[in-house]
């Protein structure tokens, strides 16, 4: 019972920052984030250069001119960067966003209806974990027009077959926290289903929906460079898995143009790094298991 | 006495696995008759179906079969709006086992007592739920100024208990059920607690039945005893009866296994 009573402490929104603000992994984690945020909302203001204007001078290494140099078609790459973490951040929370949705009303719905509701539901979600994620993105992006599909629907595609795990785990959750006690006595208050559940429950998986969430917009961005590289997003948007693409299908490695590679790369590398680093950090603060004092 | 509360051959049976079905009749036929200002002991072992009982009382879980009749209404087939069951709560209140889990501890402990108000109709922010607050909590004898405001986990145990106490004298029921209300506190704390349920009894007329393990607090308390085995009522009688001369086999290995002081192990 002591631990029980340690575990979940309420604090105040100052004092959560605090916190996390003296965790290191939080500030390395968030420093880049807030650094690639900054280039991607600012970059366009400080540095003017049309992404898409091809009037430069082809494949030029990096220069005072062009900072990441240029690539096959004259474009300039970094002002094909800044843009590009705009679209692929954009990727990944709308992909965070639909999968907690979707995984959240299942799991939530599941978890306090029960009975045949829950299994139905379960079912269906062990139907849709064996389905091969990429085939079914393939298959719905080549139906609808590589051309015609925005990120938005990228984001949808992705979202479609990952909310399972997190659905599950919700109502695992769930479960365990609709025996407790105070459950009952809200019920007894002549609560709702539906205020319990926003009241009662969401609190307590508040940490683990934000761990998720940012877990979920590494997913998106990662899977969005998956199938930029297959070749299933649009030529016209401009992501950093595009600009990986488009150094494939101009063969830069092959004439040595690792600034068309390796800058976005590296960028997607620090991206991916910075979210885990803060859903760790996330976790660390407020899993007091984990927490060192 | 006029007779509060019925049950008519109450089950409760449940069911897991989906291909090979196992069957758990965790109440089994249960038919008591509970009346007005009666202390009610319900005792049984861990896993005979007393706090599952308990449950389809409070009408948080349905029975397989069986009714409940609370003054003449069937609580699980006349009672439809929530208007319904908040009449029904308002009437049928519980205190539960864990004191740190009757708390959700996002929240500060007003809360329990907001609800409280709120279930008879008293705004929590007005003048009035103020004093009434303040009122309930001076007769569980605790502090209004040192225990409003505070956190779960700021308060110990036979505070929170207390509390919950507070709380059904905000809503004065006619049925209180106490879940084994005293089992996590220490021995000091009770017999206070144990009190507060007779005060309860004395000004409010409240019918309460104590669900229990410990015969010897049965027997002290109340006017009733109640002996649970395997989902079935086997015995029933005033303690003297119960506890002096019992009749279902289970009984007498109940007794025999209270550890006396005064008597070394051999």
């Amino acid at each position: 019972m002591v631990t029980e009573r340690l575990e979940v402490r309420s604090m105040k929104l100052i004092e959560l920052l605090y916190l996390l603000f003296n965790n290191k992994r939080f500030i390395i984690g968030f420093g880049i984030i807030f650094f690639e945020l900054i280039l991607a909302f600012m970059g366009p203001l400080l540095y003017p250069v049309d992404p898409f204007d091809t009037n430069n001078p082809p494949s030029l290494p990096p220069s005072e001119e062009h900072p990441f140099g240029t690539d096959r078609f004259g474009k300039d790459v970094f002002a094909l960067v800044v843009y590009g973490i705009r679209n692929s951040l954009y990727v990944g929370v709308l992909t965070g966003t639909f999968t907690i949705l979707i995984g959240l009303t299942v799991g939530l719905v599941a978890g306090i209806r029960g009975g045949i509701v829950d299994e139905v539901l379960m079912s269906f979600t062990n139907v849709v974990m064996i389905i091969p994620n990429v085939l079914l993105a393939i298959l719905i992006l080549t139906y609808v027009g590589v051309e015609r599909s925005g990120l938005e629907l990228v984001a949808a595609v992705l979202s479609i077959t990952t909310w399972t795990g997190f659905a599950r785990a919700v109502r695992a959750q769930i479960l365990s926290l609709r025996e407790r006690e105070f459950i009952y006595l809200s019920r007894m208050a002549g609560f709702s289903s539906i205020k319990i559940a926003f009241q009662d429950l969401l609190p307590h998986l508040a940490t683990f929906i934000l761990i998720s969430f940012v877990n979920y917009m590494n997913v998106g961005i990662n899977g969005e460079v998956g199938l930029s590289i297959l070749g299933l997003t649009s030529i016209s948007i401009v992501t950093l898995g595009k600009l990986l693409y488009f150094a494939a299908i101009t063969q830069a490695f092959l004439f040595g143009q690792w600034w068309t590679f390796l800058i976005p790369g590296a960028i997607l590398i620090l991206l991916s790094a910075s979210l885990l680093l803060i859903a760790t950090a996330i976790d660390e603060v407020f899993n007091p298991r984990l927490r060192r004092m | 006495m006029r007779i509060l509360l019925e049950t008519k051959s109450l089950t409760k049976v449940f069911e897991t696995g989906f291909f090979k079905r196992i069957v758990v009749k965790a109440v089994d036929d249960v038919s008591i008759i509970l009346s007005e200002g009666e202390i009610v002991s319900l005792v049984g072992q861990s896993g005979s179906g007393k706090t599952t009982l308990a449950k389809m009382i409070l009408r948080l879980l349905e029975p397989t079969s069986g009714d409940i009749f609370f003054q003449g209404r069937n609580v699980w087939k006349d009672l439809k709006t929530l208007e319904d069951f908040k009449w029904y709560w308002k009437n049928v209140h519980a205190v539960f086992q864990n004191p740190y889990a009757s708390f959700n501890p996002f929240y500060k402990i007003d809360r329990v007592l907001h609800q409280a108000l709120m279930l008879i109709g008293i705004d929590p922010d007005s003048p009035e739920g103020d004093r009434v607050i303040r009122e309930a909590l001076e007769v569980v004898g605790l502090r209004p100024d040192e225990t409003l405001g505070k956190y779960p986990h700021q308060l110990s145990g036979g505070q929170l208990q207390r509390i919950l106490i507070s709380r059904a004298w905000i809503i004065k029921p006619k049925l209180l059920l106490a879940d084994e209300p005293v089992s996590m506190l220490d021995v000091s704390t009770r017999g206070k607690i144990l009190e507060l349920f007779d005060i309860l009894r004395k000004n409010l007329g409240t019918t309460i039945v104590f669900i229990t393990h410990d015969l010897g607090l049965a027997y002290a308390i109340s006017d009733r005893i109640l002996v649970m085995y395997k989902g079935k009522i086997v015995e029933e009688g005033s303690p003297d009866k119960v506890i002096l001369n019992p009749e279902h086999e289970y009984t007498k290995e109940l007794l025999k296994s209270v550890p006396t002081l005064y008597k070394k192990w051999s």
